[in-house]
């Protein structure tokens, strides 16, 4: 289980690398469920752990799909960073007690999609700031915020699903 | 240990987010030129923020010993200005001081103490008989008529002022209208009346009210205000307000008028039985 976890992970991931590097939708809009990964790490993992996996996946991230070394690193560990406290916040804290992983046939869809979405929220809140590097207004970056999340969202949802069976599984 | 390690875990976690975090901004600013030149733009305004910050800070402990300098400074400053008020003062007495004009001397004098607010307003001067003082004397400014000295002590001298309805003085409208006397008119520290004007005389609003010289306490010509609205008395004669040149509530130094003939002339009633 542990191994098809990993192995659907390291998929995704490369997924994400193909998506980024070869799709291109506008200068509006960002494609990323990296957030949403990060989220569905066990939660056995401590936040060290899921720092230094974060650190890892946004430099494969980066590295791989030629853009700006750091940038999805430096978005994707505040999500990391702040894992524990939005699970806490949406799920409430008998999720971490009692060591259960996020999914969606537990947990309930709204749920999730509230975690989903407030961790793609944090994500997007730090990349396309520093992405734009000060080059252009609040205006777009709001705008670009709310478009990437709004086609972030439902496919980091989409993603979710697919890493949470995994734990759904064990509790038939 | 778990115990320690749960405690710690925040501290740790935080840490290790912190050293990826700055990892991460390092690769980003090595990457890449526009993000680096916002990053350092970034930490220069941080950089000034915390200095700011930290200078705010040290002023505000030392605003005690700030306070105790200031304080001494102004215990300084205003001696200064008393000892430069003094001087001033001193200065315009001596300009003035035991003047003798025609038949009239002139003492000037400071306003130790003065009452506005009652219908008997008086003042008290810082000259005595021992400055020459003697009662029965006038108190004027250049602005007007202030009063008349009615008591006298060694160092002060005790007047009532126009603004008492015991006091009148003989006045003239322009130089060489008819004279009458004029009174304070009860309300205001810079109105007055001039009474029973014969009706013949017309009144212009606007002319100067002047001393008549006919008082033995006031030197003639002494501008003292100007004339205002008229109103007809009992049928027969005109009261007109005169808008004083001296307000009251703004006087500080005045100049005590003793008439040198005034013995010669009371000797000259008194024989005349008047």
């Amino acid at each position: 289980m542990r191994r098809g976890y990993i192995f659907t992970f390291l998929v995704l991931l490369a997924i994400q690398v193909v998506l980024g590097d070869l799709l291109n939708l506008t200068q509006y809009v960002i494609l990323s469920y990296l957030p949403v990964m990060i989220m569905s790490l066990p939660v056995t993992y401590g936040t060290p752990k899921v720092l230094i996996i974060a650190f890892a996946t946004g430099f494969a991230v980066d590295f791989l799909t030629h853009g700006i070394l750091g940038l999805t690193v430096s978005a994707l560990l505040p999500v990391a960073f702040a894992r524990n406290t939005i699970v806490k916040l949406v799920f409430g804290s008998e999720l971490l007690s009692r060591q259960e992983n996020i999914s969606i046939h537990k947990q309930g869809p709204a749920k999730v999609l509230l975690g989903t979405f407030l961790a793609t929220l944090l994500y997007f809140a730090v990349y396309v700031p520093v992405d734009c590097a000060g080059t252009r207004s609040l205006g777009f970056i709001m705008l670009r915020i709310l478009l990437s999340l709004a086609v972030s969202t439902p496919v980091s949802y989409y993603v979710a699903g697919i890493l949470s069976p995994l734990e759904a599984d064990r509790w038939r | 240990m778990p115990g320690g390690r749960k405690q710690y875990g925040p501290v740790l976690s935080a840490a290790v987010f912190a050293i990826l975090e700055i990892a991460a901004i390092i690769m980003l600013g090595s990457s890449s030129s526009i993000q680096a030149t916002w990053l350092k733009g970034a930490a220069h305004r941080t950089h000034a923020t915390l200095w700011g910050s930290g200078e705010k800070v040290r002023n505000y402990f030392t605003l005690d010993r700030q306070n105790r300098a200031l304080a001494a400074e102004n215990v300084k400053l205003s001696n200064l200005v008393r000892d430069f008020s003094q001087r001033e003062l001193a200065y315009r007495e001596s300009r003035l001081y035991d003047t003798l004009v025609g038949r009239y001397r002139y003492i000037p004098a400071s306003i130790v103490k003065a009452s506005r607010n009652t219908q008997h307003n008086y003042i008290i001067l810082n000259k005595g008989y021992e400055d020459g003082v003697k009662p029965q004397t006038g108190i004027i400014t250049t602005n007007g008529v202030v009063g008349t000295i009615s008591h006298v002590d060694r160092h002060f001298s005790y007047g009532i002022t126009l603004m008492n309805n015991k006091m009148s003085v003989s006045a003239r409208i322009g130089r060489t209208g008819p004279a009458a006397p004029l009174e304070w008119d009860g309300r205001s520290s810079n109105g007055a009346l001039l009474r029973n004007l014969p009706l013949h005389y017309g009144v212009e609003k606007g002319d100067t009210v002047w001393t008549s010289g006919y008082s033995d306490v006031f030197p003639p010509d002494i501008p003292i205000g100007i004339t205002g609205e008229v109103r007809l008395k009992d049928g027969s004669v005109n009261d007109v307000k005169v808008k004083l040149f001296q307000d009251f509530a703004a006087l500080r130094y005045v100049i005590i008028t003793e008439n040198l003939d005034r013995g010669e002339i009371a000797s000259l009633e008194e024989e005349g039985g008047i």
